[in-house]
């Protein structure tokens, strides 16, 4: 089950979504971090941040929105309290970052360089969460800066993720890619609402929120499909996956390897559970690795 | 490494309207749950989330816990209609428990509606480690005050089996049908009032609604008495990676003015919080 992207390997295809696993101490109780593909943490600003008030999540159709706000302790108590453990825990560590400009993604990058236990950065370029997070991460122009400059300041594998609210998806990846980028992390939350029709308040505090779960599967997986065909660099898929047979459908479509998020909310073990069952599909496919279902979708 | 377990139901019994009592075999929870401490249950597949509720009993020899639960929505509603021998997934224990007293105090325990679950685990708990000789209590001490309050004489739920230890509830309800008129908050003001519950000698446990627990952490403020609160929230995972189910915390800005209730919580000493 192995995958190699951008020159570091991966026990398995299957990876935690950032915001959805904590950083590391929390899952360590369920998951056997050996068989975890990869430790994608929370989002972490430049100065801590303390989110939104509650409400801040709802339950609906085949998903749930959320609007966290990306309360987060900041990158210096993130490398002091929390980097230290994900360094032992025997896992890759993607650390997500995210920034109000592009000086703060340079900063935090420049930042991470330094530090030991970093095996590659995430750039969130597409938090619907925050007020700028959307306009400029569905900018192709800002996208192809924002990652220019960023690879000039680190030497880490650099992945992209980049926001499904936009008309068109394609431009910002080729824009991440023609930029350095190593990969493309696809998709982040689409924007959604919910509101109480008995007191007719929105359900969450900051009115709309991020769209996640089995309901936006088939908007990932297009978005992966698109995106494969239009660049060379790997595509991580993220969005709705559940099950094993979810994961294989986006490896089929183009990903390189996966990202499990809010299935980890109904299952602590999500991410072990749905590395077993790709095990079992790609043995009953006669398929010797997970790479050898990559853009096989037969069109 | 912990891990979801099924556990299965061996019976239900309605105690009043849309309230529900179910116990469950499942060996690990009925081991390791604490007074204060919840278990977070998946009703049926179509739900996407699991719904917390309080552990209201367990027995470690048997290997059962036991919930109360009030049907609000679909998932509580599933859950009342389990048949025999059926199982949930069931996650936990989850979250903080509540503590036992420093000595020369003793604990009372105020409940509003169905927040008395945990706080008869806890009365159960108190009784029987106090009792140890090592832990020199006095009789006072080992047998907690219960005031619990209800909108209404038939929605009242006694706890059951603290007779048995010399517990019994005082009642306090909204329209005077049973015991002392008025809410809880306002019984355990009166008790303060006339000398029975004397607050350098006491530590105040909390369950109930929300505005109940903020009436509760402002009276007991007054009168300079320690008062832990266990709170509610919405919980997407009950374990602490989404941060949704947060409180808001005397901590003033940054990362620390939200906690997570599942986590952090559900009990929380009530100076800390903003309500
Ligand atoms: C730590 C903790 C302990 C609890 N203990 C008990 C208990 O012992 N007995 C009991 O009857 N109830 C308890 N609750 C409340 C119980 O979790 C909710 O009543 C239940 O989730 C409602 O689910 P539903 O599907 O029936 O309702 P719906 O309203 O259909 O639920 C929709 C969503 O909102 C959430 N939700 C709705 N109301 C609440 C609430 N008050 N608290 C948390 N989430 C809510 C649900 O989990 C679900 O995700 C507890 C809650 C927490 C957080
Ligand atoms: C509660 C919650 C918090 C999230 N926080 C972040 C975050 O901090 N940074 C980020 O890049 N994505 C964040 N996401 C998006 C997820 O990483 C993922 O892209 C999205 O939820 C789709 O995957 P899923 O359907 O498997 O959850 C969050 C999602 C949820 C549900
Ligand atoms: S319910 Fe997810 S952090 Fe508390």
């Amino acid at each position: 089950m192995q995958v190699s992207i951008a020159g570091v390997t991966f026990a398995t295809p299957i990876w935690t979504a950032s915001g959805t696993a904590g950083t590391g101490e929390e899952i360590e109780q369920w998951c056997d971090p050996e068989k975890l593909g990869a430790m994608v943490t929370k989002s972490v600003s430049l100065k801590p941040r303390s989110g939104h008030p509650y409400p801040r999540t709802v339950e609906t159709a085949g998903g749930m929105l959320n609007c966290i706000g990306l309360q987060n302790k900041g990158i210096e108590a993130f490398i002091t309290d929390e980097l230290p453990r994900l360094r032992r825990m025997l896992t890759r560590a993607v650390i997500n970052i995210v920034g109000e400009s592009i000086e703060d993604y340079v900063q935090l990058a420049r930042r991470l360089n330094d530090v030991e236990g970093v095996d590659c950065l995430e750039l969130n370029l597409s938090c619907p969460n925050v007020a700028r997070g959307i306009d400029q991460g569905s900018d192709p122009m800002w996208v192809s800066q924002c990652v220019h400059d960023v690879r000039s300041a680190t030497r880490l594998p650099l992945f992209v993720k980049i926001t499904p609210n936009t008309n068109d998806i394609v431009s910002l990846a080729r824009a991440a890619a023609d930029n350095g980028a190593d990969a493309i992390s696809a998709i982040n939350t689409l924007v959604g609402m919910a509101i109480n029709h008995n007191t007719f308040k929105p359900r969450l505090s900051n009115i709309t929120g991020g769209l996640s779960g089995p309901a936006i599967k088939p908007v990932a997986l297009a978005a992966v499909y698109k995106i494969a065909r239009a660049v060379k660099i790997p595509v991580i898929g993220i969005g709705g996956i559940m099950t094993g047979i979810d994961a294989a459908e986006f490896l089929i479509a183009g990903a390189s390897a996966v990202q499990v998020g809010t299935a980890l909310f109904r299952n602590p073990t999500a991410p072990i559970q749905i590395a077993a069952e790709l095990a079992e599909y790609l043995r009953s496919k006669g398929l010797a690795h997970a790479s050898d279902l990559v853009g096989r979708v037969a069109v | 490494m912990n891990h979801p377990r099924p556990a299965a139901l061996l019976w239900t019994r309605q105690v009043a309207r849309d309230v529900f009592h179910q116990r469950f075999a499942e060996p690990y929870i009925a081991r390791h749950a604490r007074a204060g401490q919840f278990v977070h249950l998946l009703p049926g597949t179509r739900h996407l989330f699991r719904r917390a509720l309080s552990v209201y009993a367990t027995d470690a020899k048997a290997g059962t816990f036991d919930v109360l639960h009030q049907v609000l929505g679909e998932g509580t509603r599933c859950l009342s209609q389990l048949k025999k021998g059926q199982t949930v997934d069931a996650l936990g224990p989850l979250g903080n428990q509540f503590l036992v007293p420093d000595p020369g105090r003793r604990a009372i325990l105020v409940g509003g509606g169905l927040g008395m679950a945990p706080l008869r685990l806890f009365a159960l708990e108190l009784n029987q480690k106090l009792t140890k000789r090592s832990s020199r209590r006095t009789a006072l001490e080992r047998t907690p005050i219960l005031l619990l309050g209800t909108r209404t004489s038939s929605l009242a739920i006694a706890p059951f089996e603290l007779g048995g230890i010399g517990i019994r509830a005082s009642w306090a309800s909204d329209d005077g049908s049973r015991g002392f008129h008025g809410t809880v908050v306002a019984l355990l003001a009166d008790q303060i009032a006339d000398g029975r519950i004397v607050p350098e000698q006491s530590v105040v446990y909390g369950c109930g609604p929300e505005p109940m627990m903020a009436g509760l952490a402002s009276l007991c403020a007054q009168h300079h008495l320690p008062c832990w609160v266990s709170l509610e929230r919405s919980m997407p995972c009950g374990y602490g990676v989404c941060m949704g189910c947060v409180i808001r915390t005397q901590n003033g800005t940054g990362y620390e003015t939200f906690k997570r209730v599942c986590r952090d919580g559900p009990v929380f000493d009530s100076a800390q919080i903003v309500f």
